[in-house]
């Protein structure tokens, strides 16, 4: 694949939001998503996060006008995504299950879609080399491995030079290698001041990639914030070795903090709060302390607390 | 902002263009036409069998022949637009269809390719059907190029409606096979059974029942009709044309053919008006 110096600088002009307001949805008696907003702001990556079946997927087939809203609405660009004139300009989406009709060429198949949008053919040749399918751009699709498929998928979200990228799981049957380009392209894009909106199992992955997160559960909202938001709130642990553990912790007590566990003898992890604060309080408790450390916990386990936090509600 | 539409949809229309082209159906339906302008010799011989005074070179059996083997292309036709619907549900490529042009756009599109390429069958049976049917048998008289010509352009003309129809129904079902087989099903035998049932207990004799009288204005008696009635209307049978068109289009009291033509359209136009409407609600998962 292409490095990433490709992607045009000067990003195209619009608001480049995606805004989700009250968003729901019911399938029969399954409510797949319920009353969820966020907003997706242009110039950086938003990871989407949650567990299988958690509704990542219909929700952003409602952003994209795939699946109609039982309540809520999506707005791409300001206006609902059947509201746009020229939708393959605006966003570009590589969803998990978007076809190929395996008897068609990639480039039958890119060049379909760029005269629906209506970019010229040299478009689909540049999106082909962007993904590094040229080679392959004359081979029927129904051959494809799936990480072809997905670079496939990616090179026709491109080719209308959106100001929007939705992907969906795009990390599936990419390599290494495919992976680690995906994310500095990514970045990149955002970096031009466009929006994506990227969901993800793979949570070391969105660690790398992303800079702002939705985290959703069994259709609701769990947490919308930035990473920094979320290790403040849920991350980093201060571990702290004491002469008297039991006095330290009510001294922590007494000024409000209660995340405290014991993880090994004479060893505290206090959450909420940075090594400086535990550290005067251990001093006006009149307790010593022999070493301290913040641990940064990995956004997996953030997220899997996150979780477990809100479910003992 | 009704150029830019007209831009959009035109761009709608080029992709559609392009995918149909990149893949084999089209071309491959050509295949059951190519068979049945070889067969339509064969088929005209049912008018003998009606019209005693026809013998085995008369112009008017050619012209018979190529009005059955027409609405049998129709079906070709009607097979087409539902394989052309169903395509993108089947192989899941409506997804990006819908991402790059609305839904009314897509099946505005559909319904327009699948309309020129049953045409196509029927043009190629038109121009073909003769010429081989012809030479298969030989000695056969070419009847007038202008009646020729006429019926060719009804056939057409039904064959681009049962295209659309055919786009409609893979449109509200998306299961390809199974939206196949009820066209094709309806067409070959579904109808046969409902006109059967509606002209239940009426005699050859004596006017037909109100339930009779609806058969000419289902679909496909509607499209054989007015396929065969400018046949029947040039074999000069007097008294007669009546009975030998209702037997051949499998109707009671027909209207017009331009009437049936009409009544076709209708089926069309409110065909892709329910798909429109049903598309539209619907959750591409």
């Amino acid at each position: 694949m292409q490095d990433t110096a490709s992607i045009d600088p000067a990003a195209p002009p619009g608001t480049g939001r995606i805004v989700v307001e009250g968003l729901g949805k019911r399938f029969g008696p399954v409510e797949a998503v319920r009353d969820l907003s966020f907003t997706v702001e242009p110039g950086s990556v938003t990871g989407f996060l949650g567990p299988n079946g958690s509704g990542k997927t219909t929700t952003l087939r409602m952003i994209l006008g795939l699946v109609v809203p039982s309540t809520g609405r999506a707005l791409v660009d300001g206006v609902p995504f059947t509201g746009l004139v020229s939708p393959g300009r605006v966003v570009g989406a590589v969803l998990e299950v978007q076809g190929v009709h395996p008897r068609r060429t990639a480039r039958a198949h890119l060049r379909a879609a760029a005269a629906a949008i209506g970019v010229g053919d040299a478009r689909v040749e540049e999106v082909l080399a962007l993904v590094g399918l040229t080679g392959a751009a004359d081979r029927s699709a129904g051959g494809f491995s799936l990480g072809m498929n997905q670079r496939l998928a990616l090179a026709a979200a491109l080719l209308g030079d959106p100001r929007i990228l939705v992907l969906d799981e795009p990390g599936n049957g990419l390599d290494p290698d495919g992976i680690a380009w995906l994310r500095s392209f990514l970045q990149a894009f955002a970096a031009s001041g466009r929006s994506v909106l990227v969901s993800s199992h793979q949570l070391a992955e969105m660690e790398l990639t992303a800079q702002r997160l939705v985290v959703i559960d069994r259709g609701e909202c769990r947490f919308d914030g930035t990473v920094a938001e979320l290790r403040a709130g849920h991350g980093s642990r201060v571990l702290v070795r004491a002469s008297d553990p039991a006095r330290l912790a009510e001294a922590l007590a007494a000024d409000g903090l209660t995340e405290i566990d014991r993880v090994e003898d004479g060893v505290l992890a206090v959450g909420g709060a940075d090594a400086v604060r535990v550290g005067d309080l251990a001093l006006g408790a009149g307790v010593a302390v022999y070493g301290m450390s913040e641990e940064r916990a990995g956004l997996e386990q953030m997220f899997l607390r996150l979780l477990a936090g809100e479910e003992g509600r | 902002m009704a150029a830019v539409t007209l831009d959009r949809f035109r761009a709608v229309l080029t992709a559609e263009v392009r995918r149909t082209l990149s893949t084999r159906v089209w071309w491959l339906l050509f295949l059951p036409v190519l068979v049945l302008a070889l067969a339509q010799s064969l088929l005209g011989s049912i008018l003998q069998l009606l019209v005693p005074q026809a013998t085995d070179t008369s112009a008017i059996l050619m012209l018979a022949g190529l009005a059955s083997a027409l609405t049998m292309t129709a079906i070709v036709g009607a097979a087409f637009g539902t394989l052309l619907a169903t395509g993108d549900f089947r192989h899941r490529t409506v997804t990006l269809a819908y991402l790059t042009g609305s839904r009314g756009q897509v099946l505005a599109a559909k319904c327009v390719v699948a309309a020129v390429v049953a045409a196509l069958y029927a043009l190629f049976l038109v121009v073909l059907g003769p010429l081989l049917g012809g030479a298969a048998l030989g000695g056969q008289q070419l009847p007038d190029l202008g009646r020729l010509a006429g019926l060719g352009a009804v056939g057409i003309l039904v064959a681009a409606l049962w295209g659309v129809l055919g786009v409609a129904v893979g449109t509200l079902v998306t299961n390809q096979a199974g939206a196949v087989a009820l066209t094709v099903g309806y067409l070959l035998i579904g109808e046969n059974l409902v006109a059967g049932a509606l002209r239940a207990g009426d005699g050859s004799l004596g006017d037909p029942s109100v339930f009779a009288r609806i058969t000419p204005f289902l679909p496909g008696n509607a499209g054989d009709l007015a396929v065969w009635e400018p046949v029947v209307s040039s074999a000069g049978l007097g008294p007669q044309a009546q009975f030998v068109l209702e037997f051949l289009a499998g109707v009671s009291a027909p209207p017009p053919g331009w009437v049936a033509l009409l009544v076709l359209a209708a089926w069309a136009g409110a065909g892709v008006a329910l798909a429109a409407v049903v598309g539209a609600r619907r959750d591409i998962t």
